[in-house]
Protein backbone atom coordinates (compact mmCIF):
# COMPACT_ATOMS: atom_id res chain seq x y z
CA UNK A 1 0.00 0.00 0.00
CA UNK A 2 3.09 2.36 0.49
CA UNK A 3 4.02 2.03 -2.80
CA UNK A 4 1.11 2.21 -4.19
CA UNK A 5 0.25 5.68 -2.67
CA UNK A 6 3.61 7.35 -2.85
CA UNK A 7 3.27 6.52 -6.70
CA UNK A 8 -0.04 8.87 -6.38
CA UNK A 9 1.37 11.39 -4.76
CA UNK A 10 4.35 10.90 -7.56
CA UNK A 11 1.65 11.28 -10.00
CA UNK A 12 0.30 14.43 -8.51
CA UNK A 13 3.44 15.98 -8.41
CA UNK A 14 5.06 15.32 -11.53
CA UNK A 15 1.70 17.17 -13.28
CA UNK A 16 2.61 19.92 -10.60
CA UNK A 17 6.22 20.39 -12.09
CA UNK A 18 5.23 19.97 -15.44
CA UNK A 19 2.76 23.00 -14.61
CA UNK A 20 5.33 24.76 -13.07
CA UNK A 21 8.15 24.03 -15.67
CA UNK A 22 5.44 25.53 -18.71
CA UNK A 23 4.95 28.48 -16.77
CA UNK A 24 8.67 30.06 -16.49
CA UNK A 25 9.85 28.55 -19.66
CA UNK A 26 12.25 26.23 -17.84
CA UNK A 27 13.12 22.58 -16.69
CA UNK A 28 13.19 22.27 -13.06
CA UNK A 29 16.40 20.50 -11.93
CA UNK A 30 16.21 18.20 -9.28
CA UNK A 31 12.68 18.13 -9.55
CA UNK A 32 12.87 14.95 -9.57
CA UNK A 33 14.66 14.37 -5.91
CA UNK A 34 11.83 15.89 -3.90
CA UNK A 35 11.11 13.30 -1.97
CA UNK A 36 7.97 11.84 -2.88
CA UNK A 37 5.48 10.49 -0.13
CA UNK A 38 6.56 13.99 1.76
CA UNK A 39 4.00 14.79 4.74
CA UNK A 40 4.06 18.54 6.30
CA UNK A 41 5.30 17.45 9.73
CA UNK A 42 1.82 18.87 11.67
CA UNK A 43 -0.23 16.74 9.62
CA UNK A 44 0.91 13.01 10.58
CA UNK A 45 -0.47 11.91 13.97
CA UNK A 46 -3.48 10.78 12.69
CA UNK A 47 -3.11 7.12 14.50
CA UNK A 48 -6.10 4.89 13.49
CA UNK A 49 -5.11 2.04 15.83
CA UNK A 50 -7.66 1.64 18.50
CA UNK A 51 -7.11 2.55 22.20
CA UNK A 52 -4.75 0.31 24.48
CA UNK A 53 -3.68 -1.23 21.63
CA UNK A 54 0.28 -1.48 20.59
CA UNK A 55 0.80 0.78 17.34
CA UNK A 56 3.08 -1.91 15.64
CA UNK A 57 0.02 -4.48 15.55
CA UNK A 58 -1.18 -4.99 11.99
CA UNK A 59 -4.48 -3.52 10.46
CA UNK A 60 -6.22 -6.00 8.04
CA UNK A 61 -9.20 -4.13 8.78
CA UNK A 62 -11.12 -1.66 10.87
CA UNK A 63 -14.34 -2.12 10.34
CA UNK A 64 -14.70 -4.77 11.53
CA UNK A 65 -11.74 -4.11 13.85
CA UNK A 66 -8.64 -7.21 12.69
CA UNK A 67 -5.29 -6.56 14.43
CA UNK A 68 -2.21 -9.09 14.28
CA UNK A 69 0.75 -8.90 16.99
CA UNK A 70 4.01 -9.35 14.87
CA UNK A 71 5.69 -12.17 16.02
CA UNK A 72 8.68 -10.49 18.19
CA UNK A 73 5.79 -8.66 19.78
CA UNK A 74 4.54 -11.91 21.72
CA UNK A 75 7.84 -12.11 23.86
CA UNK A 76 6.29 -12.13 27.04
CA UNK A 77 5.13 -15.22 28.83
CA UNK A 78 1.63 -14.01 29.66
CA UNK A 79 0.60 -11.70 26.39
CA UNK A 80 -0.56 -7.91 27.89
CA UNK A 81 -3.87 -6.21 26.80
CA UNK A 82 -1.97 -4.04 23.85
CA UNK A 83 -0.15 -7.33 22.22
CA UNK A 84 -3.05 -9.36 22.35
CA UNK A 85 -4.46 -9.66 18.63
CA UNK A 86 -7.95 -8.51 17.91
CA UNK A 87 -10.31 -10.35 15.38
CA UNK A 88 -14.24 -9.14 15.22
CA UNK A 89 -16.85 -10.06 12.76
CA UNK A 90 -18.85 -7.25 14.16
CA UNK A 91 -18.97 -4.03 16.00
CA UNK A 92 -18.64 -3.32 19.59
CA UNK A 93 -21.81 -3.39 21.67
CA UNK A 94 -23.07 0.34 21.85
CA UNK A 95 -23.83 0.78 25.40
CA UNK A 96 -22.61 -1.33 28.19
CA UNK A 97 -25.09 -1.54 31.18
CA UNK A 98 -22.97 -3.51 33.94
CA UNK A 99 -25.50 -3.15 36.95
CA UNK A 100 -28.01 -5.11 34.68
CA UNK A 101 -25.98 -7.34 32.86
CA UNK A 102 -27.50 -10.92 32.40
CA UNK A 103 -26.36 -14.64 31.58
CA UNK A 104 -29.36 -16.55 30.34
CA UNK A 105 -28.77 -20.24 30.66
CA UNK A 106 -31.82 -21.64 28.20
CA UNK A 107 -31.97 -24.01 25.23
CA UNK A 108 -34.06 -26.89 24.84
CA UNK A 109 -31.61 -29.25 26.68
CA UNK A 110 -31.08 -26.92 30.17
CA UNK A 111 -33.21 -28.63 32.63
CA UNK A 112 -33.63 -25.10 34.57
CA UNK A 113 -33.52 -22.12 32.31
CA UNK A 114 -31.97 -19.60 34.35
CA UNK A 115 -30.69 -15.80 34.56
CA UNK A 116 -27.80 -14.71 36.72
CA UNK A 117 -26.72 -11.19 37.12
CA UNK A 118 -22.59 -10.88 36.81
CA UNK A 119 -22.51 -9.84 40.60
CA UNK A 120 -24.66 -13.15 41.44
CA UNK A 121 -22.28 -15.53 39.30
CA UNK A 122 -19.31 -13.86 41.26
CA UNK A 123 -20.65 -14.43 44.44
CA UNK A 124 -22.26 -17.82 44.00
CA UNK A 125 -19.33 -19.46 41.89
CA UNK A 126 -15.62 -20.33 42.96
CA UNK A 127 -13.45 -18.68 40.67
CA UNK A 128 -10.78 -20.13 39.36
CA UNK A 129 -7.46 -18.75 36.70
CA UNK A 130 -6.39 -20.14 33.86
CA UNK A 131 -3.89 -19.29 31.37
CA UNK A 132 -4.86 -19.79 28.18
CA UNK A 133 -4.06 -19.78 24.46
CA UNK A 134 -6.83 -17.86 21.86
CA UNK A 135 -5.65 -18.58 18.50
CA UNK A 136 -7.36 -17.34 15.54
CA UNK A 137 -8.28 -20.94 13.37
CA UNK A 138 -7.08 -18.90 10.53
CA UNK A 139 -4.02 -18.20 12.10
CA UNK A 140 -1.02 -19.00 9.53
CA UNK A 141 -3.39 -18.37 6.45
CA UNK A 142 -1.56 -16.27 4.14
CA UNK A 143 0.93 -18.74 3.50
CA UNK A 144 -1.47 -20.94 1.53
CA UNK A 145 -1.02 -21.34 -1.96
CA UNK A 146 -3.00 -20.72 -4.11
CA UNK A 147 -4.46 -17.70 -2.00
CA UNK A 148 -7.20 -19.08 0.76
CA UNK A 149 -10.56 -16.88 1.36
CA UNK A 150 -10.27 -15.31 4.67
CA UNK A 151 -7.98 -12.67 6.70
CA UNK A 152 -4.76 -13.16 5.79
CA UNK A 153 -2.88 -13.54 9.34
CA UNK A 154 0.58 -14.15 9.07
CA UNK A 155 1.46 -16.23 12.57
CA UNK A 156 0.36 -13.76 14.89
CA UNK A 157 -2.96 -14.40 15.30
CA UNK A 158 -2.19 -15.86 18.94
CA UNK A 159 -2.16 -14.37 22.89
CA UNK A 160 -1.79 -16.38 25.71
CA UNK A 161 -2.97 -13.97 29.05
CA UNK A 162 -4.48 -14.94 32.19
CA UNK A 163 -7.92 -15.46 32.51
CA UNK A 164 -10.22 -15.24 35.83
CA UNK A 165 -13.77 -16.25 35.95
CA UNK A 166 -15.90 -19.39 37.00
CA UNK A 167 -16.07 -22.57 35.08
CA UNK A 168 -19.19 -23.02 32.94
CA UNK A 169 -19.38 -26.48 34.16
CA UNK A 170 -20.34 -25.09 37.79
CA UNK A 171 -22.91 -22.86 36.10
CA UNK A 172 -24.25 -25.91 34.01
CA UNK A 173 -24.31 -27.84 37.07
CA UNK A 174 -26.66 -25.31 38.60
CA UNK A 175 -29.00 -25.23 36.19
CA UNK A 176 -29.14 -28.58 35.12
CA UNK A 177 -28.84 -30.32 31.71
CA UNK A 178 -30.87 -33.18 30.35
CA UNK A 179 -29.37 -36.76 28.65
CA UNK A 180 -29.64 -35.73 25.18
CA UNK A 181 -27.69 -32.00 26.00
CA UNK A 182 -25.10 -32.21 22.60
CA UNK A 183 -23.70 -29.14 21.74
CA UNK A 184 -23.61 -25.56 23.61
CA UNK A 185 -24.17 -22.46 21.90
CA UNK A 186 -22.94 -18.76 22.69
CA UNK A 187 -25.05 -15.24 22.18
CA UNK A 188 -23.09 -11.93 22.61
CA UNK A 189 -24.27 -8.33 22.16
CA UNK A 190 -22.05 -7.53 19.52
CA UNK A 191 -23.54 -5.64 17.14
CA UNK A 192 -23.98 -6.94 13.11
CA UNK A 193 -22.64 -4.90 10.54
CA UNK A 194 -25.44 -4.15 8.78
CA UNK A 195 -26.99 -3.28 11.78
CA UNK A 196 -30.00 -5.16 11.78
CA UNK A 197 -30.55 -5.94 15.75
CA UNK A 198 -31.91 -8.98 15.28
CA UNK A 199 -29.15 -10.58 13.96
CA UNK A 200 -25.99 -12.11 15.71
CA UNK A 201 -22.22 -11.19 14.16
CA UNK A 202 -21.88 -14.83 15.43
CA UNK A 203 -23.06 -17.48 17.54
CA UNK A 204 -20.54 -20.66 17.68
CA UNK A 205 -20.41 -23.35 20.47
CA UNK A 206 -18.82 -26.43 21.33
CA UNK A 207 -19.68 -29.89 22.30
CA UNK A 208 -20.90 -31.14 25.85
CA UNK A 209 -17.26 -32.66 26.73
CA UNK A 210 -15.97 -29.49 25.92
CA UNK A 211 -17.96 -27.18 27.80
CA UNK A 212 -17.82 -29.23 30.57
CA UNK A 213 -13.61 -29.14 30.57
CA UNK A 214 -11.87 -27.72 33.75
CA UNK A 215 -10.60 -24.77 31.59
CA UNK A 216 -13.75 -23.94 29.96
CA UNK A 217 -14.11 -20.43 31.90
CA UNK A 218 -17.23 -17.04 32.24
CA UNK A 219 -14.66 -14.97 32.72
CA UNK A 220 -14.43 -11.17 33.49
CA UNK A 221 -11.25 -10.46 33.85
CA UNK A 222 -7.84 -10.41 31.96
CA UNK A 223 -4.31 -10.48 33.49
CA UNK A 224 -6.43 -9.24 36.70
CA UNK A 225 -8.30 -6.58 34.96
CA UNK A 226 -11.20 -6.09 33.90
CA UNK A 227 -11.22 -7.68 30.49
CA UNK A 228 -11.31 -5.25 27.61
CA UNK A 229 -14.16 -3.75 25.25
CA UNK A 230 -12.37 -5.11 21.90
CA UNK A 231 -12.06 -8.63 23.83
CA UNK A 232 -15.17 -9.03 25.17
CA UNK A 233 -16.04 -6.76 28.25
CA UNK A 234 -18.32 -7.33 30.54
CA UNK A 235 -18.14 -11.43 30.46
CA UNK A 236 -16.89 -14.31 27.99
CA UNK A 237 -16.43 -17.51 27.60
CA UNK A 238 -12.98 -18.79 27.00
CA UNK A 239 -12.45 -22.70 25.84
CA UNK A 240 -8.90 -23.97 25.87
CA UNK A 241 -7.54 -25.30 22.65
CA UNK A 242 -10.06 -24.52 19.84
CA UNK A 243 -10.81 -21.56 17.64
CA UNK A 244 -10.85 -18.43 19.40
CA UNK A 245 -14.44 -18.08 17.33
CA UNK A 246 -15.75 -20.62 20.33
CA UNK A 247 -14.76 -18.10 22.93
CA UNK A 248 -17.54 -16.10 22.65
CA UNK A 249 -17.35 -12.40 23.80
CA UNK A 250 -19.79 -9.80 25.27
CA UNK A 251 -21.75 -12.68 26.29
CA UNK A 252 -25.34 -12.56 27.52
CA UNK A 253 -26.78 -16.19 26.41
CA UNK A 254 -25.63 -19.43 26.59
CA UNK A 255 -27.59 -22.19 25.16
CA UNK A 256 -28.03 -26.23 25.66
CA UNK A 257 -29.06 -28.02 22.36
CA UNK A 258 -29.92 -31.31 21.48
CA UNK A 259 -28.25 -30.66 17.95
CA UNK A 260 -25.42 -29.20 16.94
CA UNK A 261 -25.43 -25.50 17.36
CA UNK A 262 -26.87 -23.86 14.11
CA UNK A 263 -26.15 -20.19 15.03
CA UNK A 264 -24.44 -17.82 12.99
CA UNK A 265 -20.92 -18.42 11.41
CA UNK A 266 -21.15 -21.96 12.79
CA UNK A 267 -22.47 -23.78 9.95
CA UNK A 268 -19.57 -24.99 7.06
CA UNK A 269 -17.94 -23.69 5.71
CA UNK A 270 -17.61 -21.29 8.28
CA UNK A 271 -14.85 -22.78 10.61
CA UNK A 272 -14.82 -25.53 8.36
CA UNK A 273 -12.45 -27.98 6.50
CA UNK A 274 -13.18 -30.75 3.88
CA UNK A 275 -13.58 -34.05 5.35
CA UNK A 276 -11.37 -35.23 2.66
CA UNK A 277 -7.96 -33.68 1.93
CA UNK A 278 -8.45 -32.17 -1.75
CA UNK A 279 -5.41 -30.64 -4.09
CA UNK A 280 -4.18 -27.21 -3.88
CA UNK A 281 -6.82 -24.77 -5.36
CA UNK A 282 -9.95 -27.89 -5.75
CA UNK A 283 -13.26 -26.73 -5.40
CA UNK A 284 -15.82 -28.71 -2.47
CA UNK A 285 -18.96 -28.65 -1.88
CA UNK A 286 -20.30 -27.03 1.46
CA UNK A 287 -21.84 -30.61 1.94
CA UNK A 288 -18.44 -32.29 2.39
CA UNK A 289 -17.30 -30.10 4.75
CA UNK A 290 -16.59 -30.76 8.64
CA UNK A 291 -16.08 -28.35 11.21
CA UNK A 292 -13.20 -27.75 12.73
CA UNK A 293 -12.33 -29.14 16.55
CA UNK A 294 -9.07 -29.42 18.32
CA UNK A 295 -6.46 -26.50 16.78
CA UNK A 296 -2.79 -28.59 15.97
CA UNK A 297 0.69 -28.21 17.48
CA UNK A 298 2.31 -25.01 16.63
CA UNK A 299 5.51 -22.89 17.68
CA UNK A 300 6.87 -19.23 17.49
CA UNK A 301 9.89 -17.69 17.77
CA UNK A 302 9.58 -14.76 19.84
CA UNK A 303 13.40 -13.34 19.96
CA UNK A 304 15.19 -12.38 18.64
CA UNK A 305 12.54 -10.88 15.48
CA UNK A 306 13.94 -11.69 11.82
CA UNK A 307 16.58 -9.80 10.38
CA UNK A 308 19.20 -10.21 12.95
CA UNK A 309 22.97 -9.49 12.40
CA UNK A 310 25.40 -10.95 14.57
CA UNK A 311 28.85 -9.09 14.97
CA UNK A 312 30.18 -9.66 18.40
CA UNK A 313 29.79 -13.28 18.39
CA UNK A 314 28.85 -16.64 16.89
CA UNK A 315 26.21 -17.42 19.87
CA UNK A 316 22.61 -16.57 19.61
CA UNK A 317 20.43 -16.69 22.76
CA UNK A 318 16.69 -17.81 21.14
CA UNK A 319 13.35 -18.51 22.75
CA UNK A 320 9.61 -18.59 22.14
CA UNK A 321 6.65 -20.40 23.00
CA UNK A 322 5.11 -23.80 21.77
CA UNK A 323 1.42 -24.53 22.68
CA UNK A 324 -1.48 -27.49 21.04
CA UNK A 325 -4.90 -28.52 21.63
CA UNK A 326 -4.44 -31.86 21.94
CA UNK A 327 -2.49 -32.80 24.93
CA UNK A 328 0.21 -30.64 26.08
CA UNK A 329 3.87 -29.77 24.64
CA UNK A 330 6.41 -32.69 24.58
CA UNK A 331 9.53 -31.03 23.24
CA UNK A 332 10.93 -28.38 21.01
CA UNK A 333 13.30 -28.19 18.53
CA UNK A 334 15.62 -26.16 16.16
CA UNK A 335 17.25 -26.51 12.88
CA UNK A 336 19.21 -24.25 11.35
CA UNK A 337 20.08 -26.19 8.26
CA UNK A 338 16.39 -26.58 7.01
CA UNK A 339 15.57 -29.53 8.50
CA UNK A 340 18.49 -31.75 8.54
CA UNK A 341 19.30 -31.79 11.93
CA UNK A 342 17.49 -30.55 15.09
CA UNK A 343 18.98 -29.48 18.82
CA UNK A 344 16.21 -29.79 21.44
CA UNK A 345 15.46 -26.77 23.09
CA UNK A 346 15.22 -26.51 27.33
CA UNK A 347 11.29 -26.32 27.85
CA UNK A 348 9.47 -24.64 30.68
CA UNK A 349 5.82 -26.55 30.87
CA UNK A 350 2.62 -24.95 30.33
CA UNK A 351 1.38 -23.44 33.63
CA UNK A 352 -1.80 -25.45 33.31
CA UNK A 353 -3.43 -27.62 29.99
CA UNK A 354 -4.61 -25.04 27.24
CA UNK A 355 -1.56 -22.17 28.10
CA UNK A 356 1.64 -22.09 26.46
CA UNK A 357 4.86 -23.45 26.91
CA UNK A 358 8.31 -21.90 27.04
CA UNK A 359 11.28 -23.18 25.22
CA UNK A 360 14.65 -21.41 24.82
CA UNK A 361 18.24 -22.25 23.71
CA UNK A 362 21.94 -21.00 22.73
CA UNK A 363 22.49 -21.53 18.83
CA UNK A 364 26.18 -21.80 17.97
CA UNK A 365 27.23 -20.71 14.20
CA UNK A 366 30.48 -22.29 13.58
CA UNK A 367 30.46 -19.56 10.24
CA UNK A 368 29.85 -16.52 9.03
CA UNK A 369 26.40 -16.29 6.54
CA UNK A 370 23.41 -16.33 6.16
CA UNK A 371 20.99 -18.62 8.02
CA UNK A 372 17.02 -19.88 8.35
CA UNK A 373 16.48 -20.79 12.19
CA UNK A 374 13.10 -22.87 12.20
CA UNK A 375 11.20 -24.22 15.16
CA UNK A 376 9.16 -27.08 15.18
CA UNK A 377 7.15 -28.30 18.36
CA UNK A 378 5.64 -31.79 19.21
CA UNK A 379 3.33 -32.57 21.63
CA UNK A 380 2.02 -35.82 24.00
CA UNK A 381 -0.35 -36.96 21.25
CA UNK A 382 2.50 -37.58 18.75
CA UNK A 383 1.35 -34.46 16.49
CA UNK A 384 4.92 -32.76 14.91
CA UNK A 385 4.36 -29.41 13.02
CA UNK A 386 5.12 -30.05 9.22
CA UNK A 387 7.64 -27.55 7.68
CA UNK A 388 5.43 -26.86 5.16
CA UNK A 389 2.45 -25.45 4.81
CA UNK A 390 0.14 -28.57 5.00
CA UNK A 391 -3.02 -29.49 3.64
CA UNK A 392 -4.65 -26.69 1.08
CA UNK A 393 -8.76 -25.72 2.41
CA UNK A 394 -10.73 -22.93 0.77
CA UNK A 395 -10.59 -21.40 3.72
CA UNK A 396 -6.83 -21.72 4.58
CA UNK A 397 -6.89 -23.11 8.46
CA UNK A 398 -4.44 -25.53 9.74
CA UNK A 399 -1.47 -24.04 8.53
CA UNK A 400 1.13 -25.16 11.59
CA UNK A 401 4.11 -25.12 9.28
CA UNK A 402 7.17 -24.19 11.26
CA UNK A 403 7.61 -20.71 12.02
CA UNK A 404 11.18 -19.52 10.79
CA UNK A 405 13.48 -16.34 11.05
CA UNK A 406 16.15 -15.14 9.08
CA UNK A 407 19.94 -14.05 11.05
CA UNK A 408 23.14 -13.18 9.69
CA UNK A 409 26.38 -13.84 11.21
CA UNK A 410 29.33 -11.32 10.50
CA UNK A 411 31.60 -11.58 13.48
CA UNK A 412 34.86 -10.51 12.20
CA UNK A 413 38.00 -12.29 13.30
CA UNK B 1 4.09 60.06 -20.63
CA UNK B 2 2.80 63.84 -21.26
CA UNK B 3 2.79 63.64 -24.70
CA UNK B 4 0.15 61.08 -24.91
CA UNK B 5 -3.40 61.81 -25.74
CA UNK B 6 -5.86 61.32 -22.91
CA UNK B 7 -7.05 58.15 -25.11
CA UNK B 8 -3.90 56.93 -25.24
CA UNK B 9 -3.21 57.76 -21.53
CA UNK B 10 -6.68 55.77 -20.96
CA UNK B 11 -5.68 52.44 -23.04
CA UNK B 12 -2.32 52.79 -21.18
CA UNK B 13 -4.18 52.93 -17.36
CA UNK B 14 -6.68 50.04 -18.54
CA UNK B 15 -3.71 48.21 -20.17
CA UNK B 16 -2.10 48.01 -16.62
CA UNK B 17 -4.54 47.17 -14.56
CA UNK B 18 -4.76 44.25 -16.77
CA UNK B 19 -1.51 43.52 -16.31
CA UNK B 20 -1.32 44.00 -12.91
CA UNK B 21 -4.53 41.49 -12.46
CA UNK B 22 -2.95 39.27 -14.50
CA UNK B 23 -0.03 39.08 -12.81
CA UNK B 24 -1.84 38.41 -9.64
CA UNK B 25 -3.13 35.35 -11.35
CA UNK B 26 0.52 34.92 -12.28
CA UNK B 27 1.45 34.81 -8.58
CA UNK B 28 -1.18 32.78 -7.16
CA UNK B 29 -0.48 30.19 -10.08
CA UNK B 30 3.00 30.06 -8.57
CA UNK B 31 2.31 30.00 -5.18
CA UNK B 32 0.07 27.04 -5.44
CA UNK B 33 1.96 25.23 -7.86
CA UNK B 34 4.91 25.46 -5.62
CA UNK B 35 2.18 24.49 -2.79
CA UNK B 36 1.62 21.74 -4.63
CA UNK B 37 5.37 20.55 -5.60
CA UNK B 38 6.06 20.56 -1.68
CA UNK B 39 3.20 18.22 -0.72
CA UNK B 40 0.65 20.23 0.54
CA UNK B 41 -1.86 18.90 -1.36
CA UNK B 42 -1.19 15.84 1.07
CA UNK B 43 -3.45 17.79 3.08
CA UNK B 44 -6.33 16.27 1.78
CA UNK B 45 -5.07 12.44 1.56
CA UNK B 46 -5.87 10.58 4.43
CA UNK B 47 -3.01 8.98 6.39
CA UNK B 48 -3.57 5.35 5.84
CA UNK B 49 -0.07 4.56 5.77
CA UNK B 50 -0.81 2.36 9.12
CA UNK B 51 -2.78 -0.24 6.62
CA UNK B 52 -0.33 -2.94 5.63
CA UNK B 53 -1.37 -6.03 3.96
CA UNK B 54 0.83 -9.16 4.43
CA UNK B 55 0.49 -10.57 1.16
CA UNK B 56 1.94 -9.49 -2.53
CA UNK B 57 -1.08 -9.76 -4.39
CA UNK B 58 0.49 -10.21 -8.66
CA UNK B 59 -2.38 -8.43 -10.17
CA UNK B 60 -1.62 -5.11 -7.74
CA UNK B 61 1.01 -3.93 -9.20
CA UNK B 62 2.75 -0.29 -8.80
CA UNK B 63 0.72 1.05 -12.38
CA UNK B 64 -2.55 0.57 -10.59
CA UNK B 65 -3.94 3.85 -9.39
CA UNK B 66 -5.22 3.20 -5.96
CA UNK B 67 -9.02 5.21 -4.66
CA UNK B 68 -7.63 7.66 -2.24
CA UNK B 69 -11.13 6.64 -0.13
CA UNK B 70 -11.31 2.97 -0.01
CA UNK B 71 -7.85 1.86 -1.06
CA UNK B 72 -9.15 -0.21 -3.98
CA UNK B 73 -7.72 -0.03 -7.63
CA UNK B 74 -9.21 2.25 -9.45
CA UNK B 75 -10.88 0.51 -12.74
CA UNK B 76 -14.24 0.40 -14.77
CA UNK B 77 -17.30 -0.19 -12.28
CA UNK B 78 -14.64 0.45 -8.89
CA UNK B 79 -17.99 3.03 -8.03
CA UNK B 80 -20.36 0.41 -8.22
CA UNK B 81 -18.01 -1.92 -5.59
CA UNK B 82 -17.86 1.30 -3.22
CA UNK B 83 -21.33 1.83 -3.15
CA UNK B 84 -22.36 -1.46 -2.59
CA UNK B 85 -20.08 -2.86 -0.97
CA UNK B 86 -18.91 -0.48 1.55
CA UNK B 87 -21.56 0.41 3.92
CA UNK B 88 -21.30 -2.45 6.52
CA UNK B 89 -17.48 -3.46 6.03
CA UNK B 90 -14.53 -1.58 4.97
CA UNK B 91 -12.96 -2.33 1.90
CA UNK B 92 -10.19 -4.08 3.74
CA UNK B 93 -12.33 -6.87 3.14
CA UNK B 94 -12.15 -6.83 -0.68
CA UNK B 95 -8.63 -5.31 -0.39
CA UNK B 96 -7.00 -8.25 1.44
CA UNK B 97 -9.10 -11.30 -0.48
CA UNK B 98 -7.65 -13.03 -3.97
CA UNK B 99 -10.29 -15.50 -5.16
CA UNK B 100 -11.59 -16.28 -8.50
CA UNK B 101 -14.58 -15.17 -9.98
CA UNK B 102 -16.74 -18.30 -8.54
CA UNK B 103 -15.52 -17.46 -5.29
CA UNK B 104 -16.69 -14.33 -5.05
CA UNK B 105 -19.90 -15.38 -6.57
CA UNK B 106 -20.38 -17.76 -3.49
CA UNK B 107 -18.72 -15.24 -1.28
CA UNK B 108 -21.77 -12.53 -2.69
CA UNK B 109 -24.39 -15.27 -2.49
CA UNK B 110 -23.43 -15.99 1.35
CA UNK B 111 -23.72 -12.06 2.01
CA UNK B 112 -26.99 -12.19 0.78
CA UNK B 113 -28.37 -15.39 2.35
CA UNK B 114 -26.91 -14.91 5.75
CA UNK B 115 -25.70 -11.18 6.26
CA UNK B 116 -28.15 -9.33 4.78
CA UNK B 117 -26.51 -7.49 2.07
CA UNK B 118 -29.41 -6.94 -1.09
CA UNK B 119 -30.34 -8.19 -4.71
CA UNK B 120 -27.06 -6.31 -6.48
CA UNK B 121 -29.81 -7.14 -10.13
CA UNK B 122 -27.80 -5.80 -12.98
CA UNK B 123 -25.21 -4.58 -10.93
CA UNK B 124 -23.55 -8.01 -10.30
CA UNK B 125 -22.07 -9.12 -13.39
CA UNK B 126 -19.98 -5.42 -13.51
CA UNK B 127 -19.12 -5.66 -9.67
CA UNK B 128 -18.22 -9.50 -10.02
CA UNK B 129 -15.85 -8.66 -12.54
CA UNK B 130 -14.29 -5.91 -10.93
CA UNK B 131 -13.35 -7.72 -8.48
CA UNK B 132 -12.46 -11.38 -9.73
CA UNK B 133 -10.28 -8.92 -12.37
CA UNK B 134 -8.27 -6.87 -9.87
CA UNK B 135 -8.81 -8.88 -6.47
CA UNK B 136 -8.32 -12.67 -8.03
CA UNK B 137 -6.65 -15.48 -7.14
CA UNK B 138 -2.94 -15.20 -6.12
CA UNK B 139 -0.06 -17.72 -6.81
CA UNK B 140 2.51 -16.39 -4.58
CA UNK B 141 6.37 -18.14 -4.77
CA UNK B 142 8.20 -19.22 -1.70
CA UNK B 143 7.69 -16.58 1.04
CA UNK B 144 9.64 -15.77 4.28
CA UNK B 145 7.07 -15.47 7.04
CA UNK B 146 7.78 -11.88 7.56
CA UNK B 147 9.38 -9.61 5.28
CA UNK B 148 12.10 -8.54 5.94
CA UNK B 149 12.31 -4.52 6.38
CA UNK B 150 16.00 -3.81 7.64
CA UNK B 151 18.53 -5.86 8.76
CA UNK B 152 19.73 -4.96 12.28
CA UNK B 153 22.60 -5.94 14.64
CA UNK B 154 21.65 -8.23 17.58
CA UNK B 155 24.80 -7.36 19.66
Amino acid sequence: MNNLNQNRRGFIKKSALATFSLLIGSKIVHGDNIPIGYLPAWFEGNNPIPEGKHPELIIHSDRPWNLETPIHLLDDNITPEDKLFVRNNGKLPEKIDIKNWTLNIKGESVLRPKTYTLEELKRRFKSHQYQIVLECAGNGRSNFNPSAQGIPWGKGAVGCPKWTGIKLRDVLRDTGIKNDAVYIGYEGKDIHLSGNMKQRPISRGVPIHKALEDQTLLAWQMNGRDIPNLHGYPLRLVVGGWSASVSGKWLSDILVRNIVHDGSKMKPPSYSMPCETIAPGEKVPVEKMCIIEDLPVKSIITYPKTGGILTKSRNLEIRGHAWTGTGTIKKVELSVDYGIHWKECELIPESNKYSWAHWKTELHFNSNGYYEVWVRATDTFGNVQPMFCPSWNPRGYYNNACHKIAIKVEKNE
Amino acid sequence: MSDLTPNEREIISRFSKLMKKMNIVIILFIIVSIWIIAGGFDLFVKNDEKLKPTTEKENNTDSNIIDEETGLIIDTNVELVKVNCTSCHSASLIIYTSVDSTQWHDIIKWMQKTQGLWDLGSNEKPIIEYLSKNYGISHSQNQPDEFINTWYEID
